[in-house]
């Protein structure tokens, strides 16, 4: 009996000290485990550091490219930068010097942003005595040109658009401390804001990252054997802080002005004729970290005032008409009343960031309101409702109501955008308010046709303007249904740019000057390609831009708008003198015309055929575009090792860096179109929550064990 | 004097513990609820689905909800035969449908194999498959009236504060997105897996 109840101690104490054995090992192991976690997240942290990129890089950089994929900077030597301006006409020639300055031969990339409507056509690379004119081929096919060259041991340069406003130049074969040239132009209508001409040349300098994996030894198979560490060293950070450049402006305005400045830096100015100036940078050199901003203003007057230029090339006639609103100060009094309809989605797919997005533009544009103005907000998910039964004048009570509703709002339930369109663009009083429809929404939507038809019925004198939210708005629903509804599509990508966004699309809005545009000609209609093709309203402070090729010169040219109440009407005729750059402005914008139907268009033989009319205009008028680069090749092979040095070029640039584009400069100019196709958010926090989980139960179980040892 | 200290000691103790086993559950939870969410909603997604196909074979085009508050419908099917999987695709690749299924991003071509469509999921849901697909693997995609097939053709791991499509890409291809690293613990990273297929003619 005893035996058998020891036994059966026996057996119970061994089971629980295998209990406890295993209690021990199961202890150590989520303790392992755990140390591991919290490890792996903070190193996830630590090296959440960035690469080097080069497309990152804000501007004029030159990337060399030794191998692997790494970036190293090069030392930009020198920048000179020569405008010549006529009226709101821009061209500017840039040569940039750079210098290899690494001990072997290698490809640099060179990227550079330039105002939104730049359109590139000349582009030079100098090579000591040697000059090489780029040309112009569809992006493919240059892009192959310029690989063969490098393959073949050739100096090569390719330039490329990659967004309306980042240019990069690619270069290859460049000899151990050679230094290149690259020169190239292009020109630009010029911004007009707040009465004010601006030209702007872009210069600073990004953010930069050090290259994280930069492995020295992985160099050392070289044409040359260097202590490569002494590269990154030469390419040290500092050196970069300077960007010395030169700019020079010769400025013909056309009109008298009433100023002339510099915004950041310190110029000379010399007038050599009436309206003539010679303006240049003081000293040797700037130093540039901010961008040289120069603005003028010319003399307003009290009505909007029409200016002609013409050039007749090989037969055919371009024409550019430019409308300057009238002075502010005249305007006020004619200023007109507006019914102002806030459309609000606040669909299941708005939630997260995009309501938070779209409560504070709303909020802001609630607060822009002016006393004269009337408004109303309507809200939809799979209901439709509004704030007010109509519009209301806008008075402090009503703002403050509008601002407590928004601030409640929340964002669930489907889309059903059909009834809110309706309603917004429903009890239309004739010819008394201009009525303004601000849509705030990501698109979320199935039956696009359906809604396209109502604007192209109900639209009557509204004007439509959309404002995207999110990170992936249907920017294709968008676009069309501003272009419909004769308004501007804003996309706004982050909660930073709300404000800035918001406040200037409505202080545009605030002023309308003319709408209902209508253009008269003494010609032959058939004859003549216009652009943009509807003549868009003209708002208080900024000009409108009207281009159009003809076969025959235009003798008299009339306008017609609604001026406030009254129609207003103003004609001109053409000067003798003729003007060069207008044809290739207005080719600028037949093409930026183009990519708006290229990207508006959802079908592939479609899309094929706006293409190829992109890449015609572009190649007949030597223009760099989405679709076509430059290319220029040396014939000559200057790099007799290029055996050795293809083995280290073959990492070209690392999958996926094809570009550069922080979320701002996704907004794009009117009429301009990105091909833009956001990545979406594709994690949730359910790791993370049973990581915390885990913590949470080690930290118990540590108690547990701790509060037994005080018993 | 040490028992009171050793009392204290105690009592912080039982507190702390109380905490972390209540934190502990209330993380859990909500790791079983995306996990959970992922999986029962392919189950009314499916009842969806097939209202949508039946539908659309006797000529009525509707869009069938899921659940009637939903803001997403089922568009296509997505079949992985190789990894036997078997998805429903939402419309719409917000947050809000993505936790639900993978989604169709309206930004690209509606999924009948002409152009570009771009899917995305989450990669420790329905996703985490996209890590197994290999080159050559076949992928079936199948809305109301048709079925696609596509082979997969090509992977990249991109920053998508910066991607463009490469040249080339937009014509009828199959783009599926999910967030790299596959075992990263935290979301929210600017890395993301894109696998390109090609449509096949069958």
């Amino acid at each position: 009996m005893n035996t058998i109840n020891n036994f059966c101690f026996q057996q119970l104490k061994q089971k629980r000290n295998i209990y406890r054995k295993l209690l021990k090992i199961i202890h150590k192991i989520l303790i392992v485990i755990s140390v591991y976690l919290v490890f792996g997240l903070l190193f996830q942290y630590v090296y959440a550091e960035e690469p080097a990129d080069p497309y990152k890089s804000q501007h004029g950089s030159v990337w060399l490219l030794p191998a692997n994929g790494i970036y190293l900077e090069a030392m930009q030597m020198q920048t000179d930068v020569d405008y010549e301006v006529t009226g709101a006409i821009a061209r500017a020639r840039v040569k940039q010097q750079f210098k290899n300055d690494s001990a072997f031969w290698t490809e640099g990339i060179y990227v550079f942003p330039l105002p939104e409507n730049a359109a590139v056509d000349q582009f030079k690379m100098i090579i000591g005595e040697r000059i090489i004119e780029g040309q112009v081929k569809e992006r493919v096919e240059a892009k192959k040109t310029y690989e063969n060259a490098k393959a073949a041991g050739q100096r090569t340069s390719l330039i490329e658009q990659q967004r309306p406003n980042v240019f990069t130049t690619s270069l290859a074969n460049i000899a151990p401390g050679e230094t290149i040239i690259v020169e190239f132009e292009y020109q630009q209508i010029l911004e007009y804001r707040d009465n004010n001409y601006r030209l702007r040349y872009p210069m600073v300098v990004g953010p930069r990252y050090h290259p994280r994996n930069y492995h020295p030894l992985a160099e050392t198979r070289m044409t040359d054997t260097v202590d490569v560490t002494s590269v990154v060293t030469e390419t040290d950070l500092s050196t970069n802080s300077h960007n010395p450049t030169r700019i020079h402006v010769q400025l013909d305005a056309g009109v008298n002005l009433a100023e002339l400045n510099s915004t950041y830096h310190e110029i000379h100015i010399n007038q050599t004729g009436e309206t003539r100036y010679s303006i240049a940078t003081v000293g040797e050199n700037i130093v540039s970290d901010r961008d040289f901003e120069l603005v003028w203003q010319p003399e307003l007057a009290d009505q909007p005032q029409l200016s002609l230029f013409n050039e007749p090339i090989n037969g055919d006639n371009y024409t550019m008409l430019t409308l300057l609103p009238p002075d502010l100060s005249y305007l006020e009094e004619k200023i007109q009343s507006r019914d102002v309809i806030f459309v609000l989605d606040i669909s299941g797919s708005m939630s997260g960031t995009s309501i938070e997005q779209a409560k504070a533009s709303l909020l802001t544009a609630v607060d822009g309101l002016s006393d004269i103005d009337r408004f109303n907000i309507i809200w939809f998910n799979e209901q439709t409702g509004s704030l007010f039964p109509d519009v209301v004048s806008v008075s402090a009570q009503y703002k403050n109501y509008a601002k407590l509703f928004i601030t409640q709002l929340q964002a669930n339930g489907g889309t059903e955008m059909l009834p809110a369109l309706k309603l917004a663009l429903a009890n239309q009083e004739k010819f008394s308010r201009l009525r303004q429809v601000v849509f705030l929404t990501d698109g979320n939507i199935s039956n696009e046709a359906e809604l396209f038809e109502i604007i192209d019925k109900q639209l009557g004198d509204s004007r439509l303007f959309t404002i995207g939210i999110g990170s992936a708005p249907n920017s294709f629903f968008m676009r069309k249904a501003a272009n419909k509804g004769r308004g501007t599509f804003t996309y706004i990508g982050n909660l930073n740019e709300v404000q800035e966004k918001t406040v200037s699309l409505l202080k545009k809005l605030e002023t309308p000057a003319l709408i209902n545009l209508q253009l008269e000609f003494d010609l032959n209609n058939h004859d003549i390609e216009i652009y943009p093709e509807m003549i868009p309203d003209l708002y208080a402070g900024e000009p409108l831009t009207i281009l159009f090729k003809s076969r025959s010169t235009p003798q008299h040219i009339s306008l017609k708008g609604d001026y406030g109440d009254s129609e207003w009407q103003t004609s001109a005729t053409i000067k003798e003198a003729s003007q060069s750059g207008i044809r290739v402005a207005w080719a600028r914008e037949k093409i930026a015309t183009l990519m708006s139907q290229h990207h508006e268009s959802d079908a592939v033989p479609e899309r094929q055929q706006v293409k190829q009319k992109i890449i015609n205009t572009a190649v007949q008028h030597h223009l760099v575009s989405r679709f076509t680069s430059l290319v220029a090749v040396d014939v000559t092979p200057a790099n007799d090792s290029a055996m050795l040095y293809r083995e280290h070029l073959k990492n070209n640039l690392p999958h996926g860096w094809k570009n550069s584009s922080p979320a701002k400069q996704l907004m794009p100019a009117p009429g301009m179109i990105l091909a833009s196709l956001q990545l979406p958010q594709t994690a949730s926090s359910s790791r993370f929550n049973l990581l915390l989980a885990i913590i949470f139960f080690i930290t118990g179980l540590l108690f547990y064990r701790l509060r037994s040892t005080y018993k | 004097m040490l028992r009171y200290f050793h009392r204290q000691i105690r009592n912080l103790t039982t507190i702390i513990i109380v905490v972390a086993s209540a934190s502990c559950l209330w993380q859990l939870t909500t790791a079983a609820w995306i996990q959970g969410k992922a999986i029962v909603a392919q189950e009314l997604l499916n009842h969806a689905w097939k209202l949508t196909a039946n539908d659309t074979q006797i000529g009525n085009e509707k869009k069938h909800r899921p659940w009637p508050w939903a803001d997403t419908w089922p568009v296509a099917r997505l079949t992985a035969p190789r990894q036997n999987i078997e998805l429903i695709v939402l419309a719409g690749d917000s947050g809000s449908s993505l936790a639900f299924g993978p989604g169709y991003s309206f930004a690209s071509c509606p999924p009948n194999g002409d152009g570009l469509t771009m899917i995305s999921g989450h990669r420790d849901t329905h996703f985490s498959f996209l890590k197994e697909l290999k080159v050559n693997d076949r992928l079936y995609l199948q809305t109301a009236d048709s079925t696609i097939q596509y082979r997969v053709s090509d992977f990249q791991v991109v920053d998508s504060r910066t991607f463009t499509l490469p040249d080339g890409a937009d014509e009828n291809t199959l783009l599926l997105v999910t967030c790299y690293p596959f075992d990263a613990i935290t979301p929210g990273g600017p890395l993301r897996y894109l696998v390109y297929a090609n449509k096949q003619l069958i």
